[in-house]
């Protein structure tokens, strides 16, 4: 696909989801711009993020809760064009010479127009679609969601003065439309006027208050014209809402303290919560962290580690009903002293991942052997937690990990990658363990020995 | 034009460097850096256009946590990203990641200040150093021209430049490590990127004179040491580069290669990708700006910044020479290409102009491969040239005008000479005449007593007039002599001016080869150099030289080198015209216009239309047909003979001959308006014994001729007679030459011809038996004397003082004997003087002084027979008056008496 195709079938995806145009089938996976055409409350994710979760995003629609627009339908629909919204793009053509057909006996349809408009662009014809929608706004100027459509197909083709001025034309005429203020916040952007889109993004929270999707990216424009503050603020609306990408943000204003108190335990929490869903730079965000708590020395690495402790201190308000016996216990511990299981798995990995010992202690022996009736032994949660530390180079998570490979529990037995893991950790378990690949590989054991140098923190 | 462009002068100038940079021993490398590049596979994943910046936070994120020491993002730091390509999400995804990972160094996309058409105001950078004016001001001023945002500036580790002015012929060798925005100096990228891996900050940075020092700076071997980056007079390095993009020396990984790394947590593989190095992220689509190098057409702005990283990291400059050196080469070269101009002559010179230009060029390669250092090369060896030019037109110009006034001057001493000449032979023969009188009255003083009062004064008085005589004829000898040194001089000078060099003599030899004319002689090919230049103008060409010359062959190359050589060439000898005829010959007929006249006939004139007509023997034509000629000449119309209508033509008139149309003038047998009408260009071809040198190759040519027409196959010619050859006078030039070895090749039998069968009389004697009487069989005169007089006095030519100073006779004697032979010619020429005086000069440039001596020996003679009545008495009276006269010529002296009388009493006796 020619870049120029690409661009555009991107952007016909992403706006088509946006105005109500019916846009292309789903793409396989490999496609580097993948369907924005993903239900409303799914929005499209990055092209690197396709095996995560996606995000919300300032291209991206504004979610189903939000106001649907419904334009005012023209009285004269006698011509009964066939619904191009549905057509499958083998229909198309077939669809625009109907819709022509209709239109050059009934030109007043501007409706119809509009939908012959709207299959152009589906078609991947801007300058048609442009020049369909620009009659229809000649012939209807009144009419706001002609002059949507017109906006919609001039951002297709980066036209975006001209895209604005429809928009703020439409909106002067109606102001409440939630998706031309939408549109109206991201065009202003791509103009660099800051202040602008933030008055949109402001004026369709006023109309849409719960606008999870607005606050972010109101909170994303504030933040990038320095407004730290009440960038936060508006994180924090859309991190309470579940953002994954607004959590990351928050969870970063509270790690550097940008518009609002620094804290730290906090941002763990953020992220933690933004990584649960797949947000990459949470988790590189954490790992940053975690690495950090295991240097030893500088200020900076007990602060983290405190704030790692914290973070797992405040898991207790989790559990208000559960008894806790001092201030170094694990949660996940105690869930499971108190027969809860199910719930203390992902409590103990959280805690693993916060750095806590005695969670990873009770999570190798929940690994190996299981809880009868309630957790099965070679829990894949736990395996997936495990290879994650360790690729961040914790050696705790290595052990476990290699001795997992070492003996083949749950996973098929590699006693080189055991060797592997082994690399940078030491200590008596270590070192026990590598004993045992040794007898087993002397090769693989021997090489892992001599990478064995540097002592755990 | 576009040539002469001065990007054309550039690219010659860096022409070494350039060739240089491509062949020589590519530069050390730094292991510290590492470039992520973009290729096909990577935007197979992530699109063919401009990225989503989320993918750039991830990135750095990732590329921080391995440990790279600095990380350069070549991503402009313009305005906000398009929706669908990360939108405001992206942008602050990097703002983010910059600022967690706080070792990102973003460009600036900046213009020259003079080419900003909208700058934007920009906020100086915490990493930007803070310069003195005076160092501001030797900085490029440059203008930010595509934004810069703000928070993502606050959270960058550095912000470069990005600013990579082409030299003037388009190619990036340079690239200036600051430039001035405003009153801050801004880092080039790669300098920036630089300051962030050697930890050195703003304040440790300082510019003195034309060294950039960064103090205390932390290397990658964890010594810390200053470091010092010479740059030029504007502030810029020589980029040293390393090798060509697609071919890249650096560490290169992909961007898709990272990626997979960090989506299937490889940290390992990162770590050992880049830890403890210089990461320079080169995302940019493959529309973006590409510009040539040295090495290649077309290099990124990251690779060349890369390469501006590596210079600096490893060290390994690559200096310029200060301006003053390119104008202090200019001038030392200049100078010695003009002095060499003047001290040398032309090839020697210009063989040391080469020779300085190879060496200046050999010291400009020296420079670069020994010291890294880049002399000029243009300028010097244009001020070379320049000099070296411009002495030789100024030379040339000098002399060409001096040439010009020494012809002029050469001109009036010659007609000066002449008239000296003159003047000298009527002294002479005055003299001679007071002389033979001072005899006769001496001698009547004796014999008559009563007289001897009267006589003795008549011979006072003619002792009187002698000696005036004899003082003028000193005083005109001596300004003869003035002004015969003049015009040597003249010539000598002449010559130099016009010497033709060696290849020019080659290639006017093989030139003439073509033409068929062959020699090597100097003079002969000078003559043929006048004859190509000549030949392209219209102007008529007269041909002088004796008879075999070549005037044909001259003729003929006039008319191949002239653009008519398409067009007709009529050859016409005017002697073989016969007189009745001339008319009608050369201007064409109509029938009936006379007798025999049955069809109309094209003259020589019209058949030579649009062509040349070769006018041979034009000092033969008579006095009537002259007046025609001259007509046509002149008006370049004529009627046929019989027609009442007028023909006009076009033609080049080439006329030829043996004679001396100047004395034709004088004497009134050429009319002088021909003359001049013919004299366009007046070229004199020289005799064959002047050319011996030639007389083998002609000789060759001739035998070779001579043996395809006698059916022979190889002959040759033997040493001797090769050296006979050389040796004959030759009096009949090429064609007596060409006719004796048709004969000798009749005659020879074998496949070589000797001496002998050239059957060639002794030298000398040709010329000597033209003097003889044929009614003088006995030969009892004393013909070798005679000889060996006549040779003297031609050596001499016929100054009778020098002729005897040389023979060790009185000038007396040598006047006798040469009025003897003059006496002895006239009556072989049957009284024809002219033809006497040729035979007896031998070198047609000698006639005119040998044709008055002897008109003054004839009219000498009849003054002193005219008194008597009767041959007898007047004989008698000139044995008495020519006592001195050798007996062996007074033959000579009878015949002529006789035939004044027969001439004298003729009319009578038909009465």
């Amino acid at each position: 696909m020619s870049r120029k195709t690409t661009g555009a079938a991107g952007l016909i995806l992403l706006i088509g989801c946006l105005t109500g145009i019916p846009v292309y089938p789903a793409q396989g996976d490999d496609d580097p711009l993948p369907a924005a055409q993903t239900v409303i409350q799914e929005p499209s994710p990055s092209p690197y993020e396709q095996t995560e979760r996606p995000a919300p995003h300032v291209d991206d629609p504004p979610p189903a809760t939000s106001p649907q627009f419904h334009p005012q339908a023209p009285t004269a629909t006698q011509a009964e064009p066939p619904d191009v919204a549905t057509a499958a793009s083998g229909d198309l053509i077939t669809a625009i010479m109907q819709l022509r057909e209709a239109l050059r006996r009934q030109p007043d349809l501007v409706q119809t127009r509009l939908d012959l408009g709207s299959a152009l662009y589906q078609l991947g014809d801007l300058d048609s679609a442009i020049e369909t929608f620009h009659e229809a706004v000649r012939r209807s100027p009144d009419f706001s969601d002609a002059r949507i459509k017109l906006a919609t197909a001039l951002m297709a083709k980066h036209e975006w003065g001209g895209a604005r001025e429809e928009l703020e034309h439409a909106l002067a005429q109606h102001p409440d439309l939630p998706h031309a203020l939408y549109a109206l916040g991201i065009v202003r952007y791509r103009l660099g006027d800051h202040a602008g889109a933030i008055e949109a993004y402001r004026r369709l929270l006023l109309l849409t208050p719960g606008y999870a999707d607005a606050h972010y990216n109101l909170g994303l424009v504030l933040k990038l014209a320095n407004q730290d503050e009440p960038a936060a603020y508006e994180f924090l609306a859309a991190a309470a809402a579940g953002l994954p990408h607004a959590q990351y943000f928050l969870g970063a204003a509270y790690a550097a303290g940008l518009g609002i108190e620094r804290n730290l335990p906090a941002a763990i929490g953020w992220w933690f919560r933004a990584a649960d869903q797949g947000e990459s730079q949470a988790r590189e965000a954490l790992a940053q962290l975690r690495r950090a708590a295991l240097l030893k020395g500088p200020q900076s690495t007990e602060e983290t580690r405190a704030a790692f402790a914290e973070f797992r201190a405040a898991l207790w308000r989790d559990f208000p009903d559960l008894p806790r016996a001092g201030a170094g216990d694990s949660v996940g511990v105690t869930l499971l002293e108190h027969g809860r299981v199910k719930e203390a798995v992902p409590v103990l990995i959280r805690e693993g991942a916060a750095l806590s010992e005695s969670a990873q202690s009770a999570l190798e022996v929940v690994y190996e052997h299981g809880i009868a009736g309630q957790v099965d032994p070679y829990d894949v949660r736990i395996l997936a937690s495990w290879k994650t530390l360790a690729d961040e180079g914790l050696p705790r998570p290595r052990l476990a990990l290699a001795r997992v490979y070492s003996r083949g529990l749950g996973v098929p037995q590699d006693v080189r990658k055991a060797a592997g893991l082994l690399k940078h950790v030491t200590g008596e378990a270590a070192k026990e363990l590598l004993k045992e690949i040794t007898a087993m590989q002397p090769t693989g054991a021997q090489a892992a020995r001599n990478t064995t140098s540097h002592p755990l923190p | 034009m576009k040539l002469l462009a001065p990007s054309t002068f550039h690219a010659l100038d860096w022409a070494p460097y350039d060739i240089w940079m491509e062949r020589r021993t590519p530069p050390p490398l730094s292991p510290s850096i590492v470039l992520l590049t973009r290729d096909d596979a990577s935007e197979a994943r992530f699109g063919a256009e401009a990225w989503d910046h989320a993918l750039f936070a991830r990135v750095l994120t990732a590329l921080a946590r391995a440990g790279a020491t600095v990380i350069g993002l070549d991503v402009p730091m313009g305005g906000p990203s398009t929706p669908g390509r990360g939108g405001a999400a992206g942008d602050a995804m990097l703002t983010e990641a910059t600022r967690a990972t706080g070792r990102v160094v973003y460009p600036l996309v900046v213009r020259l200040a003079e080419e900003a058409k909208r700058p934007v105001s920009a906020q100086p950078h915490h990493s930007w150093p803070v310069m003195p004016r005076s160092i501001l001001k030797r900085l490029p001023d440059a203008a930010l021209t595509g934004g810069l945002r703000p928070v993502l500036a606050q959270q960058a580790a550095g912000i470069g430049h990005a600013l990579i002015p082409p030299d003037k012929d388009g190619v990036v060798r340079r690239v200036p490590l600051y430039v001035r925005i405003d009153d801050r100096a801004v880092p080039a990228f790669g300098m920036a990127l630089l300051a962030g891996f050697l930890k050195v900050a703003p304040e440790q940075i300082m510019v003195k004179g034309q060294t950039i020092y960064f103090h205390e700076s932390r290397f990658p071997d964890n010594t810390m040491r200053r470091l010092a980056i010479p740059i030029d007079g504007e502030g810029r390095m020589l980029i040293n580069y390393s090798g060509r993009e697609n071919q890249p020396a650096f560490a290169a990984v992909t961007f898709l290669d990272v990626w997979r790394a960090i989506e299937r947590g490889e940290p390992d593989k990162l770590e050992a990708w880049v830890a403890g190095k210089v990461v320079i992220l080169l995302p940019r689509e493959r529309s973006a700006a590409l510009r040539p190098t040295p090495l290649e057409d077309e290099a990124s702005d990251g690779f060349i910044q890369a390469n501006v990283l590596n210079t600096l990291l490893t060290e390994s400059w690559i200096q310029s020479a200060p301006p003053f050196a390119g104008m202090l080469s200019a001038l030392v070269l200049a100078g010695l290409g003009a002095w060499f101009f003047l001290a040398f002559s032309g090839p020697l010179a210009v063989a040391c102009v080469v020779v300085l230009t190879l060496t200046y060029i050999a010291i400009v390669v020296a420079a670069l491969s020994a010291g890294s250092l880049m002399l000029p090369m243009w300028v010097p060896l244009f001020a070379l040239g320049l000099a070296s030019g411009g002495t030789t037109l100024g030379m040339h110009l000098t002399t060409s005008h001096r040439v010009r006034t020494l012809e002029a001057h050469m001109q009036s001493v010659q007609q000066e000479l002449g008239a000296a000449r003159d003047a000298l032979v009527c002294r002479e023969s005055v003299v001679e005449g007071l002389e033979e009188d001072l005899e006769v009255t001496r001698a009547a003083v004796a014999r008559s007593a009563g007289k001897e009062q009267e006589l003795v004064r008549s011979a006072e008085a003619l002792r009187a007039q002698l000696g005036d005589a004899q003082g003028q004829e000193d005083s005109t000898r001596r300004r003869l002599l003035e002004l015969e040194r003049e015009l040597a001089g003249l010539r000598a000078a002449s010559d130099q001016a016009g010497e033709l060099s060696d290849a020019e003599l080659e290639r006017l030899r093989r030139e003439c080869e073509d033409m068929g004319i062959v020699s090597r002689d100097p003079t002969m090919l000078a003559v043929f150099r006048d004859v190509k230049k000549g030949a392209r103008s219209p102007i008529p060409v007269l041909l002088l030289g004796e008879p075999g010359t070549g005037k044909e062959l001259f003729a003929r190359a006039v008319h191949r080198l002239s653009p008519r050589a398409e067009r007709p060439f009529i050859p016409v000898n005017m002697a073989a015209i016969s007189p009745e005829l001339f008319e009608s010959e050369l201007f064409g007929h109509v029938k009936g216009s006379f007798t025999g006249a049955l069809i109309d006939r094209k003259g020589y004139f019209e058949q030579a239309h649009l062509g040349t007509i070769f006018l041979d023997e034009i000092g033969d034509l008579r006095l009537e047909h002259q007046g025609k000629l001259l007509r046509v000449l002149q008006n370049k119309t004529f009627h046929r003979v019989g027609d009442t209508t007028l023909t006009t033509i076009d033609v080049r008139i080439v006329a030829a001959t043996n004679k001396d149309l100047e004395r034709g003038v004088v004497e009134g047998w050429f009319r002088e308006d021909l003359y001049f009408r013919l004299k366009g260009l007046v070229l004199r071809l020289p005799p064959l014994r002047e050319r011996r040198h030639d007389i083998p190759a002609v000789a060759e040519r001739c035998l070779q001729n001579a043996a395809a027409q006698a059916g022979r196959k190889k002959i040759g010619l033997s040493q001797d007679a090769v050296a006979a050859l050389q040796t004959h006078a030759w009096m009949g030039n090429v064609r007596e030459l060409q006719h004796c070895l048709e004969q000798a090749v009749a005659l020879a039998e074998g496949p070589l011809i000797t001496k002998a069968d050239l059957r060639l009389t002794p030298p000398g004697r040709s010329d000597i038996a033209s003097l003889r009487e044929p009614s003088d069989p006995a030969g009892t005169h004393d013909a070798s004397g005679d000889a060996a007089v006549l040779a003297c006095l031609r050596q001499h030519e016929f100054d009778m003082q020098a002729s005897a100073r040389a023979l060790g006779w009185d000038r007396s004697t040598v006047t006798q004997r040469l009025k003897g032979m003059s006496f002895r010619a006239l009556v072989a020429s049957g009284g024809d003087q002219p033809k006497a005086a040729l035979a007896l000069a031998g070198d047609p440039t000698l006639v005119r002084t040998v044709e008055w001596k002897l008109r003054e020996y004839y009219e000498h003679l009849l003054k002193t027979i005219q008194e008597f009545k009767t041959p007898e008495e007047a004989i008698r009276a000139c044995k008495k008056r020519f006592k001195n006269l050798p007996d062996r010529h007074f033959h000579s002296v009878e015949v002529l008496i006789n035939h004044y009388f027969d001439r004298k009493t003729g009319p009578c006796n038909g009465c």
